[in-house]
Formats: C-alpha cells, sequence, structure tokens
C-alpha cells in the first residue's frame, strides 16, 4: 500500500544513550529504523519507559543523537547546525500531551497561534488577528477566542489550539505525542476526527505516539511496537489483532474490552519492563516471553520483513 | 444491602455539584461510576467514605452503611469505619504514601492503628499480604522507599494496604487510570481476586469503560452530577438507553473497530 508513496522521513539506525549515575548508560533508543511515507499516520506504541517519547524528542531535534541518521527529504537533520537547523524545524511541529502546560498562560490565544510565524519572520503584526482568526476556524473555535487566555478554556479546547499552533507554519510532519491521553473518550473522539480530517486536507504526515492500542489502531496506516527502546514490530493498522510478536500479542491480551465477546481471556503479562540499565545479551523481551527459548538469551533478533507491510524482531518467526 | 445512598445531593460552597445520586449495594457486589472529568464521580465516593475536600458539604440525602446513616458519625466513628470497614484506593497510591518513610514502616503504622498486633506480628501480616498481590520479594518493598518502586508498584501496595482489613466496603478512585495496559489488566485481576476472596463489596470510578465492564455487576452513568443511567453492567452495555451513555460507548476506541483513514 505504502510502497507507491513519497518516503518523507526515515530514521536510519538511531541510538540514544543517556549518561546516568556510576558510568553506566541507559539505551533510550537501540538501532531504530522507520520511514515515514506522505499523507500517513505511523502510530507508535510500547509501554512507558519504552523509548516513544525520546524517539520523538530525537526527530523534534530537542536531544542529539548518540549514532545514526534522521533524514527529512534525504537531508540528514542530525548533522544540521544554526540557521539551518532553525529553519528545517518549519517542517516537523509537534503536539504535545497536557495542553494546560504547552502554553504561556500569560499570552493570547491571538499571539500563542502567531508565535510561530513571527519566529520567521513570516507575518506583519496587522494581518496577526486575521491569521489567527483562520487557524482558529481549521480547528473549529469560534473567531472570538482570539482573545482569550489559555486558562479560560476546556482541555478540549486547549488541545485543539495546540494542534492549530503546530499547524501555522505548515509543516510536512505533525507528530503528537499522547496528545489525546490527558482527554476524556468523547473528547478525544472529536480532536481525533478533526485530525483525520486535516490529514487528508493538507496530505499531512502524521507520528502518533499513543499508548492506547485501541486508538493507535484505528487511527494509524502503520504501527510501530517499542520495547526497551527497539522496535519489535511493525505492521499495518488495521491487521493489529493479526500481530505476530509475542510482545504485541501480550499487549492485546491485556486490552479490556468494552463488550465481552465469547473467548476473549484478559491475560496480563507477567512482571514488569526491566531496568534499561543493564540489558541482558540477547532478545530484550526474554524476562518476560511465555516463549522464551535459549537462542533469546544468547542472540538478539533483528527485525525483518516477515511479508510486505510486515516485519518483526523475533527468533520464534524464523523457526 | 450494604449500603444504601439516597438522594444524596453534594455542594462545593454554594454550588450544588452532585444531585439525587442513588445506589445500592449488597455484600459482595461490584459496581462501576463512568462518565467524564467533572461529572461527580469522585465526588460520590468521597461523600460516601466522609472526605470530601474542605469546602465540600453533603447538602442533602442518606448514606446507610449496614443500615446506619453515616452522615450523623462523629469523628470518632469516622476513624473505626475508615480503614478498616471501609477503605480507599486512590488513582495514585504514591502520593498516600509518606515520600521520606519506608514502606514497611509505614505499613505497620497502618495495621498498628488499627489493631493490636506487635510490630513483629504486623510486619509478617504486611508481607503476606504483599505476597498475596502478587508482588515479588516482599521483604524488598517492606524496605524500599516510595519512589523506589514503579508506579504499577506503588499502586499494588495501596491495593494490599486497603485490603489488609477485609473491608465489607473498598472505594476505588480511578485505580488504574494512571497505568499501562499491562500493569493495569495485572492490578486490576489482583484486585478483583482479592475481593472475591473476602466478599469486598466495591464500587469502582473509572473512565475506562473497559476496565468497568470487566469488573463490574452493576453501572452508573453519570454525567454533570446526575445519574443518566444505571443497571445491570451488561445490558447498559449491550442496549444503552441515553442518547448520552450511547455516545460515550460510540467513543470508546476499539482494537479491531472501524478504522478513521482506511
Amino acid at each position: 500500500m505504502s510502497a507507491d508513496k513519497e518516503t518523507i522521513l526515515t530514521i536510519e539506525h538511531v541510538t540514544k544513550r543517556f549518561p546516568v549515575a556510576d558510568k553506566c548508560m541507559l539505551t533510550a533508543c537501540d538501532n531504530v529504523s522507520l520511514s515515514l511515507y506522505e499523507g500517513e499516520t505511523l502510530g507508535v506504541v510500547g509501554e512507558s519507559g519504552c523509548g516513544k517519547s525520546t524517539l520523538v524528542k530525537l526527530i523534534m531535534q530537542l536531544h542529539t543523537t548518540t549514532s545514526g541518521a534522521i533524514c527529512y527529504r534525504g537531508e540528514d537533520l542530525t548533522r544540521l547546525t544554526g540557521e539551518r537547523m532553525r529553519q528545517s524545524r518549519r517542517h516537523i511541529q509537534m503536539v504535545f500531551q497536557d495542553p494546560s502546560q504547552a502554553f504561556n498562560p500569560k499570552m493570547k490565544i491571538k499571539d500563542i497561534l502567531c508565535e510561530p510565524l513571527r519566529n520567521f519572520n513570516l507575518i506583519k503584526d496587522r494581518e496577526a488577528g486575521k491569521k489567527a482568526e483562520e487557524l482558529l476556524r481549521m480547528v473549529e473555535l469560534p473567531e472570538e477566542f482570539v482573545d482569550r487566555y489559555p486558562g479560560n478554556m476546556s482541555g478540549g479546547q486547549r488541545q485543539r489550539v495546540g494542534i492549530a499552533r503546530a499547524l501555522a507554519l505548515e509543516p510536512e510532519i505533525l507528530v503528537c505525542d499522547e496528545a489525546t491521553s490527558a482527554l476524556d473518550v468523547s473528547v478525544q473522539k472529536k480532536i481525533i476526527e478533526l485530525l483525520v480530517r486535516i490529514q487528508r486536507e493538507k496530505n499531512l504526515s502524521m507520528i502518533f505516539i499513543c499508548h492506547d492500542l485501541a486508538l493507535v489502531s484505528q487511527i494509524s496506516h502503520r504501527i510501530a511496537v517499542m520495547y526497551l527502546g527497539n522496535i519489535v514490530e511493525v505492521l499495518a493498522g488495521d491487521v493489529l489483532s493479526e500481530a505476530k510478536h509475542p510482545y504485541t500479542k501480550a499487549l492485546l491480551q491485556a486490552v479490556f474490552p468494552v463488550e465481552k465477546k465469547e473467548g476473549t481471556v484478559v491475560r496480563p503479562l507477567e512482571g514488569e519492563i526491566p531496568s534499561p540499565l543493564d540489558l541482558p545479551p540477547g532478545c530484550p523481551f526474554q524476562s518476560r516471553c511465555p516463549e522464551s527459548m535459549e537462542r533469546c538469551e544468547r542472540e538478539k533478533p533483528v527485525i525483518e520483513e516477515l511479508w510486505p507491510g510486515h516485519s518483526a524482531a523475533c527468533h520464534l518467526l524464523k523457526l | 444491602m450494604l449500603l444504601e445512598v439516597s438522594d444524596l445531593s453534594v455542594s462545593y460552597g454554594e454550588r450544588e455539584i452532585v444531585r439525587n445520586v442513588n445506589v445500592s449495594l449488597d455484600e459482595g457486589e461490584v459496581l462501576a461510576i463512568v462518565g467524564e472529568s467533572g461529572s461527580g464521580k469522585t465526588t460520590v465516593i468521597r461523600a460516601i467514605l466522609g472526605c470530601l475536600p474542605n469546602e465540600g458539604r453533603v447538602s442533602g440525602g442518606k448514606i446507610l452503611f449496614e443500615g446506619k446513616n453515616l452522615l450523623g458519625n462523629i469523628p470518632a466513628e469516622w476513624c473505626r469505619l475508615c480503614g478498616t470497614k471501609a477503605t480507599m484506593v486512590f488513582q495514585d497510591s504514591g502520593s498516600i504514601l509518606d515520600p521520606i518513610d519506608r514502606i514497611g514502616s509505614q505499613f505497620i503504622e497502618y495495621i498498628r492503628e488499627h489493631s493490636s498486633l506487635t510490630k513483629k506480628e504486623a510486619a509478617k501480616a504486611a508481607e503476606d499480604m504483599l505476597r498475596k498481590m502478587h508482588l515479588s520479594n516482599p521483604e524488598n518493598i517492606m524496605k524500599s522507599y516510595p519512589f523506589e518502586l514503579s508506579g504499577g508498584m506503588r499502586q499494588r501496595v495501596g491495593v494490599a494496604m486497603a485490603m489488609f482489613f477485609k473491608p465489607r466496603l473498598l472505594l476505588a478512585d480511578e485505580p488504574t487510570s494512571a497505568l499501562d495496559v499491562t500493569t493495569q489488566a495485572q492490578v486490576v485481576k489482583e484486585m478483583m481476586e482479592i475481593c472475591q476472596q473476602d466478599k469486598t463489596a466495591i464500587i469502582i470510578v473509572t473512565h475506562n469503560i473497559g476496565v468497568a465492564a470487566y469488573m463490574s455487576d452493576k453501572l452508573i452513568v453519570m454525567q454533570a452530577g446526575e445519574i443518566v443511567e444505571s443497571g445491570r453492567t451488561d445490558e447498559i452495555i449491550a442496549r444503552p438507553q441515553s442518547i448520552y451513555t450511547k455516545e460515550l460507548l460510540d467513543a470508546v476506541p476499539q482494537v479491531g473497530g472501524k478504522s478513521y483513514v482506511s
């Protein structure tokens, strides 16, 4: 499906290590490779601490990579410096998790929305009000909101402002880090509908970080599953329930369905996610994997394509 | 009837936040209250345990627990009730724990406050309870400070403390909302297991409809401080009557549900 589409962002063998106390290294992202196609939503799921947010910060150039390359339209972002790096930020914009903390509470909505444009000298002061109204219309908020402060708005409204601000520069890639996790389900649904509509209109590419598997499966063209800094499985969004990797299967079994269907059992994954500090050699999932074998302790599985559009990193799948 | 709440109204200052709430619960029954933020779910269960925040007060109705009206309680009576017969699990158990005291010493203090066990007996009983919650290595946990445990482990410590005296009623306020799906499934299963052993009735407040559907026998849907629908969980989910409930159920994402993008 995605083969005929143009690749807009490629993440190639990106590794990020953080130094921690006692000269240890914490590996937050380990040899991650992913690509994002034009007009596509790529969902990234995993438990907390699996490196989702670090990956986002690497893409946004908020952290520098330890090794590897992040190429936007063929240009390696990790090598840019100074003004060229600043200019590159126009193409990739972000929506944050908590809309109550993402804004300066003392700025009016109109200034919040036009700040990115002012940073790049794309707007004159007298045009600001009009531009802000236009952005508010796009996210289905009343134009009168230009003179409000973020404090006088509900969570859902604030998240719409967050989306409008991220889209002010007309980026090609929108990164949403848990953008709907702080919202109620009905508000979440409206925000998702808005994002999907805007994506269609502008042919926007999105990276959608989320821990809600059900939501991700409904809005993503492709899903990448992360575990302890590694991508363990990449598959199309509509076939998530046919996942092959034991970790993805375990995640799916831990979801409580609203309607109890015959034969659905909720089976929690035993144990906790191990510390990323001193990882054993071999498969990162070995300690919790119900089907772990001797080979998994020795050798780390590499992510390989099972068939077009579906890859996984697991020794079991190669038997 | 273990608990009977009739026509409960709660006000914060002059504003009435919760109106005409009726809840009834038998021994060992599980009731889930769902609704959006600000619908008054938490206010209802806080009112039952007499722990409304400063401004809040019950402005009408009755709360009968084992046939006794709790609203007439004097402070000493609340002390005898809370923590033993009726207990609560909070969204973030980390915040009910003292950050600069070890888990063990807090657990022992809690046990000794409500019973005449010696320190040694209490420590052993606490470890047994942690083991019952499937926490590996309880000795280590007793020696840990709260920040040394993960969110899921702290939450299980919270449930272990709340279930220690085999309460008749457990109130759980979003007990798994801050957890990952895998940890959530563990905590929910363990909570259910212990409550079924002890025949504890549960009122769980949650915005996760999946968890509510899995755990509860009865369901209450709240909106803007009022009950819009209540009844048997499976019936409401299969045949929701009010428009609001339908919208709410419709908005819940589901694996294998309709895709927005294809």
